[in-house]
C-alpha cells in the first residue's frame, strides 16, 4: 500500500513528490522548502476568499500546520498542490464564516450593496467620465474589485479566484473543489457573470 | 439561439473552450447583436481587472512563523515519543540505579549502627547482667558471697562468680573503699562502669592492682566510661570468653548439674596450708586441681567426686577454722567444684 502511495509520490506529474517524500521522513527542512515555494500563491487565495491580508496570514500559517500534520495521509491520488490548495479553501472558507458570524466584516453585495465604515456607499454609482479605472488608483480600484469578489457566494468566489485569479485549469480546480467539470464551468459563468455586474456598478464602464 | 443561450456560452467562448459550432454559431450571433458583443466586451474586461489585481505577497516573517510552529509541533511529537520510550531509555536505569543505592546506604547505614544495636540489646542476654550484677558483691564481703543465689540464674551462677572471685579478692582489702566510692557515684555509672571493669580486673589486676590506692579503683571507672557503650559490651563479652577457659571446669559443673562450694579456711600458715590442701584434694583424686598464691591468701580450686566431699570438710577441720561453707553442703551427693580460700588466722 505504501509502495503504491510511494510510487505515486514518485510520479514526474508532482514536482513536489521529492520534498514530499522527505517531509513523511521527518526532514523539515524539506517542508521549509514546500512553505517557500507555495507560501505567495496560498496567501493569495487566502486573501481574495477572505479579503482580509491578516486574516489570510493566519489561515495560510494554519493550513500549511495542518498540511504538515496531516502530510503522512496524502496519498498522491492527486498533486501535492492541489491539496495544499484544497486545505487553504477549506480553512478560508471557515474563516469567512467566522467572520461573517462575528459580524466583523460587512461585505459587498451585489444585490444589497453595504455600507462602509466611514457611512457612505462604497458602490457609488458610476462616474459619467469615459475612464474611470484609469483615473482611480490601482489600489482604489483593487479594493473595490475586491469588494466584488467578497460579495460573491463562496462556490462562486473561489472558482473565480482559481481559475481567473490563479490561473489553475480546469482539471485543477476539479481537483481543488472535487467537483466535476461541468459544475466548474457553469459556476464560473455566473462567477464572472456577477462579478462584471458588480464592476459596473463600483467602477462604471468597463 | 437567443442572447440568453449566447451570453451563457460566452464564458467559455472567452476561453476558447466552446465547441466549434457554438463558436460559429456565437460568432455569427455577436456580428448581429451589439448587447451580446458589449456583453462578451465587459466579460474580457471583467476577466482583465481580475488579472490585474496585485498579488499581495507574504510577509517576512510568516515563513518563519510557520516554520517555528511545524518545529514545535516536532518537537511535541517527539516529546510524546520521550515519554513513551524514555522510561525504557533512562528513567529504567535511574530508578534500577537509584535502588541500588538505597540498598547500599541501608548497608552502610546498618553496620554503622549495628555495634550500637548490639549494644541495646546486651541487657536482655543474663550472662553480663549477672556479671554486672555480681561483681560488686564479692567485693563486699566473703560473707555475702553465700547470698549470691538470691540472683535469678543459678544454673549460671558459677562461671560469673569466677569471672568475679579474681576481682572479689583483689579487692577484698581495697573493697570497703570502693564500696563507698560506688555507693557515692550515680547508679547509672555503678551500672555501665561494673561490667567492663569487672573482667578488666578479673583478669590483670590481681596481686598487682589489688593493693594499689583506692583512688585507682575510682579512676578505672571513670575512664571507662568515657568508651562508648557498645565498645566496653564487645570487650566485656570477649573478656567474658576469656574468663571462661580459666574455669573449664566449672563449666564442666555446670553442665553435670554439680554444685559450686565454697569453703573460708583461717589458719596461722596460710602457705603450708595451701601445700597441705593442695597434696589433700590430689589424695582425694580431685580434678583440675588449681591453686593460686597471693599475697595474703591461697585460693585452690577442684572438682571433687561426691563421696570425697565429706572427707575433704573433715581433713580441712584439721587444717584450720572453716569460717563459711554453703548451705547445700549437707544435701550434696554429686561431685562439686569446690573453691577453698585459705586466710590467715586472726
Amino acid at each position: 500500500m505504501s509502495n503504491r502511495v510511494e510510487g505515486r509520490l514518485q510520479t514526474p506529474a508532482d514536482d513536489d513528490s521529492q520534498l514530499v517524500l522527505s517531509c513523511r521522513k521527518g526532514e523539515i527542512d524539506a517542508f521549509e522548502a514546500l512553505v517557500e515555494k507555495y507560501q505567495k500563491k496560498m496567501l493569495n487565495v487566502a486573501y481574495r476568499m477572505i479579503g482580509d491580508y491578516d486574516e489570510a496570514c493566519e489561515v495560510v500559517q494554519d493550513a500549511f500546520l495542518s498540511a504538515y500534520r496531516s502530510i503522512k495521509k496524502f496519498r498522491g491520488e492527486a498533486r501535492f498542490s492541489t491539496w495544499l490548495y484544497s486545505i487553504v479553501l477549506n480553512l478560508s472558507r471557515n474563516r469567512r464564516k467566522q467572520i461573517q458570524t462575528r459580524g466583523a466584516r460587512e461585505v459587498y453585495s451585489i444585490d444589497a450593496p453595504a455600507e462602509t465604515e466611514g457611512g457612505s456607499l462604497r458602490m457609488d454609482p458610476p462616474d459619467p467620465g469615459p475612464s474611470i479605472p484609469e483615473q482611480m488608483e490601482k489600489k482604489e480600484v483593487d479594493a473595490r474589485v475586491q469588494g466584488c469578489i467578497n460579495g460573491l457566494d463562496s462556490e462562486y468566489r473561489e472558482v473565480l479566484i482559481l481559475r481567473d485569479i490563479q490561473g489553475f485549469s480546469y482539471e485543477e480546480i476539479r481537483d481543488i473543489l472535487k467537483v466535476p467539470d461541468g459544475t466548474v464551468k457553469s459556476r464560473l459563468f455566473r462567477a464572472r457573470d456577477g462579478l462584471k455586474e458588480c464592476l459596473k456598478k463600483v467602477l462604471g464602464d468597463l | 439561439m437567443e442572447c440568453k443561450d449566447i451570453r451563457k456560452n460566452l464564458s467559455a467562448y472567452l476561453e476558447g473552450m466552446a465547441s466549434p459550432e457554438d463558436q460559429e454559431l456565437i460568432d455569427q450571433h455577436l456580428a448581429s447583436c451589439r448587447a451580446c458583443s458589449s456583453a462578451l466586451y465587459e466579460l474580457n474586461r471583467t476577466g482583465e481587472v481580475l488579472k490585474n489585481l496585485k498579488e499581495v505577497e507574504p510577509p517576512p516573517w510568516m515563513k518563519q512563523k510557520i516554520m517555528a510552529r511545524v518545529r514545535e509541533e516536532a518537537g511535541q511529537k517527539k516529546g510524546i515519543l520521550q515519554k513513551l520510550f524514555f522510561p525504557l531509555h533512562i528513567k529504567v536505569p535511574l530508578e534500577a540505579f537509584a535502588t541500588v543505592l538505597i540498598a547500599v546506604i541501608a548497608v552502610y547505614v546498618f553496620k554503622a549502627v549495628e555495634p550500637q544495636m548490639r549494644g541495646l540489646q546486651v541487657p536482655s542476654p543474663r550472662e553480663p547482667v549477672i556479671a554486672r550484677q555480681e561483681a560488686p558483691y564479692p567485693a563486699k564481703a566473703p560473707a555475702a558471697e553465700p547470698q549470691a543465689p538470691r540472683e535469678k540464674a543459678v544454673a549460671q551462677e558459677p562461671p560469673a562468680k569466677t569471672a568475679s572471685k579474681d576481682l572479689a579478692v583483689a579487692q577484698k582489702e581495697t573493697g570497703k573503699r570502693a564500696r563507698v566510692e560506688e555507693e557515692v557515684a550515680p547508679k547509672k555509672e555503678a551500672a555501665v562502669a561494673p561490667p567492663a571493669e569487672a573482667p578488666k580486673l578479673g583478669e590483670s589486676r590481681t596481686a598487682e592492682r589489688a593493693p594499689s590506692p583506692p583512688a585507682a579503683a575510682g579512676v578505672a571507672p571513670a575512664r571507662e566510661d568515657k568508651m562508648p557503650l557498645a565498645e566496653g559490651t564487645a570487650r566485656e563479652r570477649k573478656e567474658l570468653k576469656k574468663a571462661q577457659p580459666m574455669a573449664p571446669s566449672l563449666r564442666m559443673a555446670a553442665k553435670s548439674k554439680a554444685e559450686a562450694i565454697s569453703f573460708l579456711v583461717r589458719t596461722k600458715d596460710v602457705r603450708i596450708a595451701g601445700g597441705e590442701l593442695e597434696t589433700l584434694l590430689h589424695q582425694l583424686n580431685a580434678l583440675r586441681v588449681h591453686r593460686e598464691s597471693r599475697e595474703n591468701n591461697e585460693v585452690i580450686t577442684a572438682e571433687v567426686k561426691a563421696e570425697k566431699l565429706k572427707e575433704l570438710v573433715e581433713k580441712l577441720s584439721h587444717l584450720g577454722e572453716i569460717q563459711e561453707k554453703d548451705d547445700s553442703l549437707a544435701s550434696l551427693e554429686k561431685d562439686a567444684t569446690v573453691r577453698i580460700e585459705i586466710i590467715p588466722a586472726r
